[in-house]
């Protein structure tokens, strides 16, 4: 292990103490048992949830898809997936109602056009790999 | 030291050892060091880029006394730098999940702990992965000022990017040689060209480009027509220009004919708003650009900061300090550099894009700065301290 691999674990390790000095230090402003709480539970939804679910879907895949619009399918879930995660606090309709700037657009039927193109694009994959195949093939 | 921290640990009884911790319990070819040092590679350069504008961000907000002043150009400092925070933080959704995918069997490797120092290892990682989910959702959430816990959000925030930053460089420091080797060797083995980590890792970088196309027209102007899914749109809002805090949300009534602006300094002095309209007036194009990673250019009328802070009799170079009418609020008060008090192009502003202000952007009068957080541009001011 050479030095700089020392160095930069113990600057690691210097930076996490410090922000966890600073949680648990920061008074009403930080109320550290909450941050807690979050950072425990977006652990366990990743662990037993994401990662049980994307592997059940996976299985699922590789039973019922022909193997070359296997990866296809697989990386337009993917991507549909990701859009999911990050529209999710636009649908919630959360936010300060009050203020007609925040969250102006209609996010319902943008996501649903969002989900149509991306299977669309899959869709086109799909087809010219298979296509590309069959002609190697 | 060395002995007692690397000997190996009775191992747990092998009839312990099922479900996804049998042995080959995870068959992927994507569970590979080839696939996560690459993946891993982009979503660490992601979020030391997160960190380097997160800070710069906190430091504008919170300056340290070690700083100094901070330049008041370019114009477009903070806007580039929250912009390019917010949307790499968004970008991190598809590059941590899928990390994270890639690496998932590590979760049920056996037997659990090894060793001490393999056991620490592992609590690294536990706080790596507990940080950097927590910096993403939190952070997600916030662009659209959903609060549904009772801390602080900048405030810890900028704490578990520390924790997330920290245990990164750790992990990286602990498996250079992995990295290394694995960045060296090809994606996919020359046998096997079917092994779908070319389609992986392109199915990532898809994401990548979809969720930043779909939100980072809020910030960069020409993009907006697709920005599908972003909180804000750059030109909606009450004057084309959208707004963080309304009046209403921060209990401001209209001002009425008693409204003074009190300007406070050796030679204190107030204004009527009429004599605040017959002071020579200036105009700047400058945008807000906000925390939350939205930003837009605007037109600014009103009076120079600094024509103001002179009248008051304060030294060249002075800082100010400007307080809104609210009652109450964090971001009531705010306090303007020299650097930025001295710009010709800081106004107070009277008007935005041609019109009075709107009372959700400040009426009767604002505060409109270069390189600028959008929650310093303090709003409804009632009073200015030469400080």
């Amino acid at each position: 292990m050479r030095t700089w691999r020392y160095g930069l674990g113990a600057l690691g390790v210097a930076a996490v103490l410090f922000g966890l000095r600073g949680l648990v230090l920061g008074g009403v402003a930080t109320h550290w048992p909450v941050p807690a709480v979050w950072l425990v539970a977006g652990v366990l939804v990743h662990d037993l949830l994401v990662v049980p679910v994307a592997a059940a879907s996976g299985w699922v895949l590789g039973r019922v898809l022909p193997a070359p619009v296997r990866p296809v399918v697989r990386g337009g879930l993917l991507v549909a997936a990701v859009v999911t995660v990050v529209a999710l606090p636009v649908l919630s309709g959360r936010g300060d109602a009050g203020n007609p700037s925040l969250t102006p657009l209609d996010y319902p039927r943008n996501y649903a056009l969002v989900l149509v193109a991306v299977a669309l694009a899959t869709l086109v994959v799909a087809v010219v790999r298979v296509r590309r195949i069959r002609r190697a093939g | 030291m060395r002995f007692p921290l690397t000997r190996p640990l009775p191992p747990p009884p092998e009839a312990l050892r099922r479900g996804p911790l049998r042995e080959g319990a995870f068959s992927s070819p994507l569970h590979d060091p080839v696939v996560t040092a690459r993946i891993g590679r982009w979503l660490g350069i992601a979020f030391a880029t997160c960190f380097v504008t997160g800070l710069i961000s906190h430091y504008l907000q919170n300056p340290p006394s070690w700083l100094g002043s901070v330049p008041s150009r370019p114009i477009w400092g903070y806007r580039v730098s929250q912009g390019v925070h917010v949307a790499t933080g968004i970008a991190c959704v598809p590059l941590l999940l899928a990390k994270l995918w890639a690496v998932s069997p590590r979760l049920w490797s056996w037997p659990p702990v090894r060793s001490v120092l393999h056991g620490l290892e592992r609590l690294s990682i536990l706080a790596l992965v507990a940080a950097a989910i927590f910096e993403v959702v939190s952070g997600l959430l916030n662009v659209v000022q959903w609060y549904p816990w009772s801390f602080f959000f900048p405030r810890v925030h900028y704490y578990v990017a520390y924790v997330a930053v920290g245990s990164i460089a750790l992990h990286v420091a602990v498996k250079a040689p992995v990295i290394a080797e694995a960045l060296r060797r090809p994606v996919s083995d020359p046998e096997s060209t079917s092994d779908g980590r070319r389609g992986f890792l392109l199915a990532v970088g898809a994401a990548v480009a979809t969720v930043t196309v779909l939100t980072v027209g809020q910030t960069l102007r020409p993009l907006a027509p697709l920005a599908l899914l972003a909180p804000r749109k750059p030109d909606v809002g009450p004057q084309g220009l959208p707004v963080n805090r309304t009046a209403a949300g921060a209990g401001i009534r209209p001002a009425g004919p008693d409204y003074r602006l009190v300007v406070d300094g050796p030679r204190p002095f107030s204004l009527t708003l009429a004599e605040l309209r017959a002071l020579p007036q200036h105009e700047a194009q400058l945008p807000i650009s906000c925390v939350e990673g939205w930003s837009a250019n605007a037109h600014w009328r009103g009076v120079r900061l600094r024509d103001l802070l002179d009248r008051a009799g304060a030294p060249a170079g002075a800082s100010a300090r400007v307080t809104s009418l609210e009652q109450a609020g964090l971001y009531r008060q705010s306090v303007v550099d020299g650097p930025h008090a001295s710009d010709e192009l800081t106004l107070l502003a009277l008007e935005l894009n041609g019109a009075a202000l709107a009372p959700d952007h400040g009426s009767p009068v604002r505060l409109i700065a270069p390189n600028r957080p959008g929650v310093l541009q303090t709003k409804w001011i009632g009073r200015v301290e030469v400080l």
